[in-house]
C-alpha cells in the first residue's frame, strides 16, 4: 500500500536513465520508465492526494521522464527525434491514463454523494426597491408603450392648480386646513396629481397631440385607514388630441388592469363626475385579499376603487390648448390600492410603515 | 343613505345580489360606498363547538373555533347549548340583527356590533336564531350540523335564513330622484332591462286607487310654486294610537328612528317616514278641524301657521320649499284630535319615472299603510296638481359630436329614447342634431356639455367599446429620469432596501434631531393646521427638508426586530428658502445596527461608513459620473471626526458620516449606531453624464503588493490614497484599501491601513526592482503625510509586512 510518505514509485526497480552518472537515455529506458509509472498508477488508490503525488512523481518537472527530456541534447542528432517522440508519447500516455483513472475515481465518488434538491431554496440578502417604485416602473413601461411620456411634477402646488382651476368649489371640504397640508396660504402639498396637470399644460402648451404621465406622492390630512392614508401615490395619465374619446378611457383602463394587475379582477366602471372631468368614471376591481367576501379594505363591498378620471373639461384644456380643437382625458391610478389588491394585502398602510419583513418580499418579485 | 337590500329588492320584485345592485347603481352614477352583511351572512359569524362553562355563572361559554374562545351568552337565551353541540357564534366585529326596540350600547340602527375582546370580557357572542335572521325567536341557539367546519362562516349551512345586507349609498346632488328606493329601483330596472312590477313597486297588501294619476281633483288642491308637483289625500277616522306593525325593524336598519308613541299618531308618522324613504319626496300630515270641510289647499307658498304639521317629517332636502295653506270652514284642526288628516307630498314637477309621479305614489303608500293597519279608515279624498309650468330649457345636441366624444355609435332615435328616461323630450333639427327640452328638475343640465355627460351616463360604460388614443404623438426622451433610476438601482444592488417615509409628520420630533444646519437636518418646515376656531392656524405638523429623519425612523423601527438594516430613499424635500422651486430631489442612504460591544464601535462604524460610501459611489457611477471623492469635514448632527463631504468632479453633492450618538440615542435609544449619507440628486444629475472609458485587458500580468501604514488619528485615509496614487508612478493600475485596523495591538490613536497596489505595464511584467521603486515612492508619499509604513516602524525593513 502506498502513501504520501511512501510514494508509489518508490519501489520501482527501473534505473533512472536521466541520472547524471548514467549514460544518456535510450528508447528501452524510456519505455521502462513509462511502464513503471503505469504500473505504479495501477497499484494506486485513486484518491485526489495520491493522484497528485503520482503526477508530481511521474509527470512533474523533476520526474524521470522530464529529466530525460532535459538530456535530449546530449544525444546524437539522428536519435533525438526518435527519443523525443518516445518521450512525448510516454508523457501523453501517462497523462491520459492518469486522467482516466481520475475520471473514473471521481465518478465513483460522485456516485456516493447524496444531495437533497428539495431543500427550501436559499435566499440571498439582497437590497431592493420599494414596491411603489417597482409598480411605478411597471406603469411607466405599460403606458410608455402606448406613447405616454413621464414628466416631472412638483410636490408643492399652488391653490390655483390644486383647486381653483379644477373647479373645486370654494366651500369644498378638501380645501380646508384640516384636509390638506398647506405650507402657506397659497401653496400646499398636492392633494392629487391632477393638480400637476395644470402646471404641465402651462409649461408645455401643446399644439400637437400629447400624452404624458405625472406620478408621485399626494397628501391628504386625515386619519389613516386600511384604504386611505395621509400620503399615497397616484399615477395619472393624460392624453390630449382631437380624437380623444370616452372609449379610450375604457380601453386604457382595461389594458392597465389586464397588463399590470393580471387576470381575475373584473374591472367595473362606475359613472362619476368630477369638477374637472366629465363624463367621469371610477373604476372598481374585485377585492382579492378577501375574495370579494368583504373586508376593511373594500368596506364589505367586495370591490375597491383603484382609479378615476374622465374627459377633461374645457376650462382645463384652455390652460394650454384650444378646447375647440382638442379633447383630453385623464385617469388617476391609486398605486397603493393596486399593490394591495395585486399582492393580497388588506391594508395599504403597510407601504408606508417600511417594515422590512414586508418590503423584502417584493425584492425577488419580477414585474409582469 | 342606508338601504336594506331586502327592502330594495321588494321594490324591484326580484332577488338581486348586493354585487349586482352595486354594479347597476354604479353605472347609473350612484356609489355604493360599503356593503354591510348582517346576521348569518356576516363572515365573522362562524361555526363553533361548545366546550364548557368557564366560570359557572352561565353568562359565558367556552367554544372551539377551533381554538378555544370565551364568548358571551345572551341573557335572553332560554336554553343553553350542551357541551359538544355545534352552534353559530359571532366573533368580534360581526354584525347581528338586533331585536326591534333593543337599546344597548352595542346596538345602532337595529344592528348589534359584537365588540372586540377586552381584558376579562369575552371576545364573541353566541347567536340566537333571531339575531341571525332565522325564524324561531331570540331565545333559541342555532344548532348546526355536527360535522360543520369550525371557524368557517355559517351562511352556506343555513340556506333558508334571512339574507340581509345594508348598502351604504351615496347619491350625487344632480340625481335627486335617486334619494328614494323608487328612483333607485327605476335606475336599476332600466339598466338591467326589466320592468318594475306593479305589486312590488308599492310593496303593499291592499290596492289603493291613488297610486295612479288621479283623473280629477277631489280636493281643491293648488300649487303656487312653479316647478313643483304635489299630491294630497284627506283621511278621516284615523285612530290616534294606531301603530304599524312589522316596520320598525326595517326602519331601524334604514337608519330611521321609529316614531315615539308619546308624540301621537305613531302609525301615521311611521307611514310618512316609510313613504318618504321609498319615494324621496317631502311628506307632511296636517290636522284638519272637525266640523268643517277643506275648501282649498295651497302648496308651495309661504307656510301657514294654521297648517302646522304633525312632527315626523324626515329631512328630505328636495325640494327645499313646502309651504301649505289649508282653507277650511272651521279653522285649524286640533293636533291631538283632528277630524281629518291631510297628507301632502311635494316634489319636482315633471318627474314621472315609470309613468307615475312620485308624489302620488308616496301619498298612496301612506294611505295604503294606514288602511292596512286600520281597515275602518275610509277611502280618502285625493288630489294631485302641478304648479305653474316652467319653461323648459332647450339645448341643441350635436349627435355626431356626441358619438365622437363617446367613441360609440349612437343614433338620434337612441338618444331620444335615453333622454325620455329622465323626462326630457327631443326633436330632430337638421341632419345630425336634436333640440332637447330639459325637465325643470334637472337644473344641472345647463348646456350641451352637461347634456352629453348625462347621455353618457344613461348610455352606460358597459355599452362603450374599449379603444386606445389614436392621435399620433411625438416620442419624448427623459434621460434625467433614466439616470435617477439607475442611481436608485445601483444603491439597491449594494444591498440596501428602499423605503418610502412620511414627508409630513407631527411636531413631536425630539429636539436632539433638530439642528440649524440648513443642508440636511434643519428644522422641519411647519405645515398649517386647523388650530382653534377664531384663532390663527397653528403649526401642528411639519414637512421634511431632509430624507434622513424619515429614514432614521424607519431604521429605528426595523432595529427592534433585527440587529442591522440597510435602507435608502430617493425622494423630494421641501426647501422654502428656494423661492423659484421650493423643493429638491435627494437620495439618502442609512446603515443602522445594534451595537454589540462598545470596544468595536469605532471599527464597525468605520466599516459602516465605507459601505454607505460604496453605495453612494455606485449611485454616482450609475448616473454616468466619475470622480467620486470624499473630503473629511464636520457637520451638525454627525459625530465629530466622522463626516465627509461628497465631491463628484470637485462639486459638493452630499455629506456622509456617522450620526451623532446624541441624535441616534434620541431617535432610537441607546446602543444603536447609524452611518448615513444624503446626496443632492438635482446637483448630481445637473452634471452631464460621461460614458465610462473602457480599458482592454492587460497583455502582461500585474504584480500586486500590499503595504501597511500606521496613520495618526487625524490623517484621512483618502489623503493617503491620493498621495500614493499620485506618487506611485506609471505602473500603478489599481489602488485598493484592504483593511483599516484599530485596536489594542496598536498604540492609542493609530490606525493600520493596508492598501494593495496593482502594478503593471503594457510592455512587460514589472521587474522586482520596478516594484520596489514604486513601493518606495508610495511609502515616501505617505510618509510625507505622517503615515509610517508598518514594517519600518519596528519590523525588518527587508521583509516588510504585507510585501
Amino acid at each position: 500500500m502506498s502513501s504520501s510518505a511512501d510514494p508509489p514509485y518508490a519501489g520501482a526497480t527501473v534505473a533512472d536513465p536521466a541520472a547524471r552518472d548514467d549514460a544518456p537515455p535510450d528508447l528501452p529506458a524510456v519505455h521502462a520508465l513509462r511502464d513503471a509509472a503505469l504500473d505504479a498508477l495501477r497499484r494506486l488508490t485513486p484518491t485526489p492526494d495520491e493522484l497528485a503525488d503520482w503526477e508530481r512523481a511521474h509527470l512533474g518537472r523533476r520526474a524521470p521522464l522530464a529529466r530525460c527530456r532535459a538530456r535530449l541534447g546530449e544525444l546524437p542528432r539522428e536519435r533525438r527525434a526518435e527519443l523525443g517522440k518516445a518521450l512525448a508519447d510516454a508523457q501523453q500516455r501517462l497523462t491520459l491514463a492518469a486522467a482516466e483513472l481520475a475520471g473514473s475515481a471521481a465518478e465513483a465518488r460522485f456516485a456516493q454523494e447524496r444531495l437533497d434538491p428539495t431543500m427550501p431554496p436559499a435566499e440571498r440578502d439582497l437590497g431592493g426597491l420599494h414596491p411603489i417604485t417597482l409598480l411605478t416602473r411597471e406603469c411607466l413601461r405599460h403606458f410608455g408603450e402606448l406613447g405616454f411620456a413621464h414628466l416631472d411634477s412638483p410636490w408643492v402646488e399652488t391653490v390655483a392648480h390644486s383647486f381653483d382651476i379644477l373647479g373645486v368649489p370654494a366651500d369644498h371640504p378638501t380645501r380646508g386646513l384640516d384636509r390638506s397640508f398647506y405650507l402657506t396660504a397659497d401653496t400646499l402639498l398636492r392633494s392629487h396629481t391632477t393638480a400637476s396637470q395644470a402646471g404641465v399644460l402651462e409649461r408645455e402648451r401643446p399644439r400637437q397631440p400629447m400624452r404624458f404621465v405625472v406620478t408621485g406622492p399626494c397628501f391628504r390630512n386625515g386619519v389613516p385607514t386600511p384604504r386611505t392614508h395621509t400620503q399615497f401615490h397616484q399615477f395619472e395619465v393624460v392624453a390630449l388630441g382631437p380624437r380623444i374619446r370616452l372609449s379610450d378611457l375604457k380601453g386604457l383602463t382595461l389594458g392597465f388592469v389586464e397588463d399590470v394587475m393580471g387576470p381575475g379582477f373584473a374591472p367595473r366602471f362606475r359613472f362619476r363626475s368630477f369638477p374637472y372631468a366629465t363624463p367621469g368614471v371610477a373604476v372598481d376591481v374585485d377585492c382579492r385579499p378577501c375574495g370579494t367576501a368583504g373586508c376593511e379594505l373594500c368596506r364589505g363591498s367586495g370591490r375597491l376603487e383603484i382609479m378615476g378620471g374622465g374627459l377633461l373639461v374645457p376650462e382645463i384644456l384652455r390652460i394650454g390648448c384650444d378646447p375647440q380643437r382638442t379633447r383630453g382625458l385623464a385617469l388617476a391610478i391609486s398605486l397603493e390600492r393596486v399593490l394591495a389588491l395585486r399582492h393580497g394585502l388588506r391594508d395599504i398602510r403597510h407601504f408606508l410603515q417600511n417594515d422590512l419583513r414586508v418590503l423584502t418580499q417584493f425584492v425577488q418579485f419580477a414585474p409582469r | 343613505m342606508r338601504i336594506p337590500l331586502s327592502w330594495l329588492t321588494a321594490f324591484l320584485g326580484r332577488e338581486l345580489s348586493a354585487r349586482t345592485v352595486d354594479d347597476l347603481l354604479g353605472e347609473a352614477g350612484v356609489t355604493v360606498t360599503a356593503v354591510e352583511p348582517l346576521g348569518l351572512l356576516h363572515p365573522r359569524v362562524v361555526a363553533a363547538r361548545v366546550l364548557a362553562d368557564p366560570d359557572g355563572t352561565g353568562r359565558q361559554l367556552t367554544v372551539a373555533v377551533p381554538e378555544p374562545q370565551v364568548v358571551e351568552l345572551p341573557g335572553t337565551l332560554a336554553r343553553r347549548p350542551a357541551p359538544g353541540d355545534v352552534v353559530a357564534v359571532a366573533l368580534a366585529g360581526a354584525r347581528l340583527l338586533a331585536p326591534v326596540g333593543a337599546a344597548a350600547p352595542d346596538v345602532l340602527h337595529g344592528v348589534r356590533k359584537v365588540a372586540a375582546a377586552r381584558r376579562g370580557a369575552p371576545g364573541g357572542r353566541l347567536c340566537g336564531r333571531a339575531e341571525l335572521g332565522l325564524d324561531g325567536g331570540d331565545d333559541e341557539p342555532c344548532p348546526l350540523p355536527a360535522d360543520a367546519a369550525l371557524g368557517e362562516p355559517v351562511h352556506p349551512l343555513l340556506p333558508d335564513g334571512r339574507r340581509e345586507e345594508i348598502l351604504h349609498v351615496k347619491v350625487p346632488a344632480e340625481l335627486g330622484h335617486c334619494r328614494g328606493l323608487w328612483g333607485l329601483a327605476v335606475e336599476i330596472s332600466a339598466r338591467a332591462g326589466f320592468d318594475l312590477p306593479e305589486g312590488a313597486r308599492l310593496a303593499r297588501s291592499e290596492p289603493c286607487h291613488c297610486d295612479r294619476p288621479v283623473p280629477g281633483p277631489a280636493l281643491p288642491l293648488t300649487v303656487a310654486e312653479p316647478g313643483l308637483q304635489a299630491a294630497a289625500a284627506l283621511l278621516a277616522g284615523l285612530p290616534a294610537d294606531l301603530r304599524l306593525a312589522g316596520y320598525d325593524g326595517r326602519l331601524a336598519l334604514a337608519g330611521i328612528a321609529p316614531a315615539e308613541p308619546a308624540e301621537g299618531f305613531p302609525g301615521l308618522r311611521s307611514a310618512l317616514r316609510i313613504a318618504q324613504y321609498e319615494y324621496g319626496v317631502r311628506l307632511r300630515a296636517h290636522p284638519v278641524a272637525a266640523g268643517g270641510s277643506v275648501t282649498a289647499v295651497t302648496m308651495g307658498g309661504p307656510a301657514d301657521d294654521a297648517a302646522a304639521a304633525l312632527p315626523g317629517e324626515l329631512p328630505v332636502p328636495w325640494p327645499e320649499r313646502l309651504g301649505v295653506r289649508i282653507d277650511s270652514g272651521a279653522g285649524p284642526g286640533h293636533r291631538d284630535a283632528p277630524a281629518g288628516l291631510l297628507i301632502v307630498a311635494v316634489g319636482p314637477a315633471g318627474l314621472a319615472l315609470g309613468g307615475a309621479a312620485p308624489t302620488s305614489l308616496a301619498v298612496a303608500r301612506v294611505v295604503a299603510l294606514l288602511r292596512e293597519a286600520a281597515p275602518q279608515v275610509g277611502r280618502p279624498a285625493v288630489a294631485q296638481a302641478e304648479g305653474p309650468e316652467i319653461e323648459r330649457r332647450e339645448l341643441l345636441l350635436d349627435v355626431e359630436e356626441l358619438t365622437g366624444m363617446l367613441g360609440a355609435s349612437l343614433s338620434r332615435a337612441e338618444c331620444r329614447s335615453l333622454l325620455l328616461r329622465i323626462g326630457a323630450t327631443a326633436r330632430e333639427v337638421g341632419e345630425r342634431r336634436l333640440l332637447v327640452a330639459v325637465p325643470p328638475f334637472r337644473p344641472d343640465l345647463s348646456g350641451p356639455a352637461e347634456l352629453a355627460t348625462e347621455l353618457a351616463r344613461l348610455h352606460g360604460y358597459r355599452a362603450l367599446p374599449d379603444t386606445v388614443p389614436s392621435d399620433p404623438v411625438a416620442p419624448r426622451r427623459d434621460r434625467t429620469r433614466v439616470r435617477r433610476e439607475a442611481a436608485r438601482d445601483a444603491v439597491a444592488r449594494q444591498g440596501f432596501h428602499e423605503v418610502v417615509s412620511p414627508a409630513v409628520r407631527d411636531g413631536t420630533v425630539p429636539e436632539e434631531l433638530r439642528t440649524d444646519a440648513p443642508h440636511w437636518y434643519g428644522r422641519l418646515l411647519p405645515v398649517l393646521g386647523p388650530g382653534q376656531p377664531g384663532q390663527a392656524p397653528q403649526a401642528l405638523l411639519e414637512v421634511r427638508r431632509s430624507l434622513l429623519p424619515g429614514l432614521l425612523a424607519a431604521a429605528t423601527a426595523n432595529l427592534r426586530l433585527a440587529r442591522g438594516c440597510a435602507l435608502f430613499e430617493a425622494g423630494t424635500v421641501v426647501l422654502p428658502e428656494q423661492t423659484d422651486r421650493p423643493e429638491a430631489s435627494r437620495l439618502a442612504v442609512l446603515l443602522g445596527r445594534v451595537e454589540a460591544t462598545a470596544s468595536d464601535r469605532a471599527e464597525l462604524n468605520q466599516q459602516a461608513v465605507r459601505e454607505v460610501a460604496g453605495a453612494l459611489r455606485a449611485a454616482v457611477r450609475a448616473a454616468g459620473l466619475t470622480g467620486f471623492t470624499l473630503v473629511a469635514a464636520d457637520f451638525a448632527g454627525f459625530q465629530p471626526g466622522s463626516g465627509a463631504l461628497v465631491l463628484v468632479d470637485d462639486a459638493a453633492v452630499g455629506r456622509i458620516g456617522v450620526l451623532h450618538p446624541r441624535v441616534a440615542r434620541a431617535a432610537a435609544g441607546a446602543g444603536r449606531s447609524f452611518a448615513a449619507a444624503e446626496l443632492d440628486l438635482d446637483a448630481l444629475l445637473a452634471a452631464p453624464e460621461r460614458p465610462p472609458l473602457v480599458t482592454p485587458p492587460p497583455r502582461f500580468p500585474a504584480v500586486e503588493q500590499d503595504l501597511t501604514f500606521l496613520l495618526p488619528g487625524d490623517l484621512a485615509v483618502a489623503a493617503v490614497l491620493a498621495a500614493v496614487q499620485a506618487a506611485t508612478g506609471p505602473l500603478l493600475r489599481g489602488l485598493e484599501v484592504r483593511s483599516v485596523y484599530r485596536g489594542p495591538q496598536l498604540p492609542a490613536g493609530l490606525r493600520a491601513l493596508t492598501v494593495r497596489l496593482s502594478l503593471g505595464s503594457e510592455r512587460h511584467t514589472p521587474a522586482r526592482h520596478e516594484v520596489d521603486d514604486a513601493c518606495a515612492r508610495a511609502t515616501g508619499a505617505a510618509a510625507g503625510l505622517g503615515a509610517v509604513r508598518r514594517a519600518a516602524a519596528g519590523g525588518d525593513p527587508a521583509d516588510p509586512e504585507g510585501g
